[in-house]
């Protein structure tokens, strides 16, 4: 007998849908399996048998035939246990008529419970779109169905779902809220821990330049770059710079739940998603940072979408993998090509490295001298030059707060003011017609929005020769004091913010 | 660049000053304004890692001496070197470089820019050695003696402890010229070399105006512009002074200004001069 169940796999960030159809004829007993399955599918044909028999259902006799379509994807996914051992219940006769309008996704374990798999949601929201009426996941997914919307129902094991299937999906009551999944997680102790305290840039006295940077920075989504000793701040700052930007929205939200769902990382409350703040080592390589592998996985420019990527010991990182940051940087999205197949990650997100000065750190410090040659320090600029710099619109010194500064009774910047600043220039921008960042806009959008009067003209052909500036570091400068003017709440770019923006280029 | 004249030790064109050394070279390869051999001269050397003092003491005296006329003596290489040669081409004053290989490679230099402006500008570079000589250990030290040999007298800037300054100050002394040092704190390893001379008989460089009345030249004065402050500048200005040096943050804590008007301010003054950032710290500028 025919069988036909509605199920789909996860091709990079992307649900895509798959027919599971079985057939069981005469022949020796055994599965055999089509449809460019991976190793990782074939191998469900033992969990699928034990976990039938285990389950309490009698396992069809004859030859099982399963077939994937479309046959063109290829499968990696053990998500399609749950709909292969359905199906051969069904064309088995062994559970009677399964309803039309159900999609279905689930690992098995070999005694018949219903595993977690990753990416279930973007499975879901395929299947979801794609006009299943209801929909069938692992309980351990269930936090994500929240976040899918629809009428999913979480299932722990094959009966569970054999329960559900036999009847309509409209006729079964009980599908997954948010209210329900939020209910559920407090009722069981809530896993992680919700509201943990953030850091606050208020507990950072003394480091009012490197925090006015960051407010620019992240009103504009300008790179930055800071230089400095060893334990001046560095990390400190960066730690705190995703706080600084706005809420998310709720699209935002969904983005970054689909790509901690492909990778792995949901937790249960996934609702709870903040900004992602990722730091990778620099001794990470290409496929760690951009991602990678021959059915391709998110990396870190993905897992931190809509957040902050910090690169810190910028120098240290190899050449080639700096070298790969240029396309998504500049496309805010990276596409791998495998096997015929092009997957494409967004990568939309705020660029922040840090940097010694040298080598052995010291160089400049007052307290400890520097120990680096002149050729290690010809070969660390280098370094610092050409692909890297490319990526950075701002640069600052920073250097160690001495105790004595801190004594005053000033209270710095906190977070929440700064983010409030942050809020209030990208407003005034929108206002002014200008919806995406500074640091994108293009020569046209320049001449448009960044016109300067006589005197700045004046100013900057000053600057341009007093500094030794080249085109390119112009309108970095250019647009860095846009933003500034942002945050000035004035719609022309005044003297002012542009020498506060040529603060922020690169020096000796 | 220009042709490669040769100047024999023999020739009348060979400067007597340095026919007299101990040990004058053979002959002398040539590019350029030949006719500054014949001129007073000043050597100024010193440490490849130059401080920012020495950048700008070497920058200064480099100006001072074109001011007033007086070529400008040094061997091309990094640090006090070439800043006292910077300093000299900013007051569009001739320079003298004296190379430790041959012409030939001097496009293999990491100083080729500066070699090339020397002669756009009308000066000279000289060797001892063939063109096709490549640089090795022992020609560096060698060519010192040419230094101080064309130089009426010499200034050491910086120098370290072990620094090849210390070796064209010894050639100096037996040439008979006179050695200038710039003093420098006890405690700098950079200062080191410059302040033990000064102890064995140097004269300390204190003020550069001296250095040309004793070589018996006249001091020129070109204008030099004001400026005015206005008080929050004025501010910035005196912090920087009272730290001799400061930071970003040390500036904003001592004023009460904002960071922004901070950044701001810092920018306009660097423009006109009047403060200079150098490794993350704000120093008071020269003009």
């Amino acid at each position: 007998m025919y069988s036909r169940i509605s199920s789909a796999v996860c091709s990079g960030i992307e649900g895509r849908g798959v027919y599971v159809e079985t057939d069981i004829g005469r022949g020796l007993p055994g599965i055999g399996m089509v449809g460019l399955p991976s190793t990782m599918v074939m191998e469900s044909r033992e969990r699928i048998k034990s976990a039938i028999i285990n389950s309490g259902f009698d396992f069809p006799k004859g030859k099982i035939t399963i077939n994937l379509t479309p046959a063109s994807l290829r499968k990696n996914s053990s998500c399609l246990d749950l709909p292969m051992a359905v199906g051969i219940l069904e064309s088995g006769g062994c559970i009677g008529e399964i309803k039309d309008g159900w999609g279905i996704i689930g690992e098995l374990s070999l005694d018949g419970r219903v595993l977690g798999v990753d990416g279930a949601l973007p499975m879901m929201l395929y299947l979801r779109e794609n006009g299943m009426g209801g929909i069938i996941v692992p309980a351990d997914n269930a936090a994500e169905a929240a976040l899918a919307g629809g009428n999913i129902h979480a299932v722990k094991d094959i009966r569970e779902c054999v329960d559900l299937i036999r009847r309509a999906p409209e006729e079964v009551s009980g599908a997954l809220s948010r209210e329900r999944v939020k209910n559920a997680m407090e009722g069981d102790g809530g896993g992680e821990a919700i509201g943990t305290a953030e850091p606050d840039f208020g507990d950072i006295v003394g480091q009012e330049k490197a925090k006015r940077a960051v407010t620019i920075a992240a009103s504009g989504r300008h790179g930055l770059l800071m230089i400095g000793s060893p334990g001046c701040g560095k990390t400190m700052i960066a730690g705190r710079m995703a706080g600084v930007m706005p809420a998310m929205t709720e699209r935002e939200r969904l983005e970054a739940a689909i790509v901690r769902s492909v990778t792995g990382r949901s937790n249960r409350n996934i609702a709870e998603i903040k900004r992602p703040f990722r730091d990778p080592h620099h001794t990470i390589g290409r496929a760690g940072l951009i991602g990678g592998g021959s059915y391709p996985v998110p990396g870190e420019i993905t897992l931190a979408h809509n957040g902050v990527l910090f690169l810190d010991e910028i120098c240290e990182f190899n050449k080639e993998v700096i070298e790969s940051l240029r396309l998504p940087l500049e496309e805010k999205k990276i596409t791998h090509f495998r096997k015929g197949e092009a997957y494409t990650f967004p990568s939309d997100f705020q660029v922040l490295m840090a940097a010694n000065p040298c080598p052995c750190g010291f160089l400049g410090d007052r307290d400890r001298e520097c120990t680096c040659t002149q050729a290690d320090l010809d070969r660390y600029r280098r370094k610092l030059s050409g692909p890297i710099m490319d990526r950075i619109d701002m640069t600052i010194r920073m250097e160690k707060v001495e105790y004595s500064d801190l004594t005053g009774d000033r209270t710095g910047l906190t977070t929440k003011e700064m983010r409030e600043q942050v809020i209030a220039a990208l407003d005034f921008a929108k206002k002014c017609g200008r919806y995406g960042y500074n640091s994108d806009l293009d020569e046209k959008e320049m001449s448009e929005y960044c016109a300067l009067g006589k005197e700045e003209q004046a100013f900057m052909r000053k600057a341009y020769s007093s500094f030794s500036m080249s085109p390119r570091s112009y309108t970095r400068a250019l647009k860095v004091s846009r933003t500034i003017a942002d945050l000035d709440a004035s719609e022309e770019i005044k003297i002012n913010h542009l020498a506060e923006a040529l603060n922020y280029r690169l020096q000796e | 660049m220009d042709k490669i004249s040769v100047i024999d030790n023999s020739s009348a064109e060979f400067p007597d000053k340095l026919r007299n050394i101990p040990d004058p070279p053979k002959q002398l390869y040539c590019m350029g304004d030949t006719s500054l051999l014949h001129e007073k001269s000043v050597g100024v050397v010193g440490a490849r890692k130059a401080t920012l003092y020495g950048k700008n003491v070497a920058i200064m005296v480099g100006r001072r001496l074109a001011e007033s006329g007086i070529p400008v003596v040094s061997g091309f290489a990094m640090g006090v070197d070439s800043f006292s040669h910077e300093g000299a081409l900013e007051a569009e004053g001739k320079l003298i470089g004296v190379l430790g290989f041959g012409m030939d490679m001097m496009r293999y230099q990491g100083n080729y820019a500066l070699m090339k402006k020397c002669i756009e500008s009308g000066g000279l570079i000289v060797s001892e050695y063939p063109p096709e000589m490549h640089a090795s250990r022992a020609t560096f030290p060698q060519r010192n003696r040419i230094i101080s040999g064309i130089s009426s007298a010499l200034v050491v800037v910086e120098a370290g402890m072990n620094s090849g300054s210390l070796i064209t100050a010894k050639c100096a002394a037996d040439q008979g010229r006179t050695v200038y040092a710039v003093p420098g704190n006890i405690n700098s390893s950079t200062s080191m070399g410059t302040n033990l001379l000064i102890r064995d008989g140097a004269i300390p460089m204190v003020i550069i105006d001296d250095l040309i009345r004793d070589i018996g030249m006249e001091i020129c004065n070109p204008n030099t512009g004001g400026f005015k402050l206005d008080a929050d500048e004025e501010k910035i200005f005196e912090s920087v002074r009272t730290r001799s040096g400061a930071t970003s943050e040390e500036i904003i804590s001592d004023t009460g200004l904002s960071a922004s008007l901070v950044s701001s301010l810092i920018t306009v003054m660097e423009i006109k001069g009047i403060v200079e950032s150098y490794a993350g710290r704000i120093y008071a500028g020269m003009r």
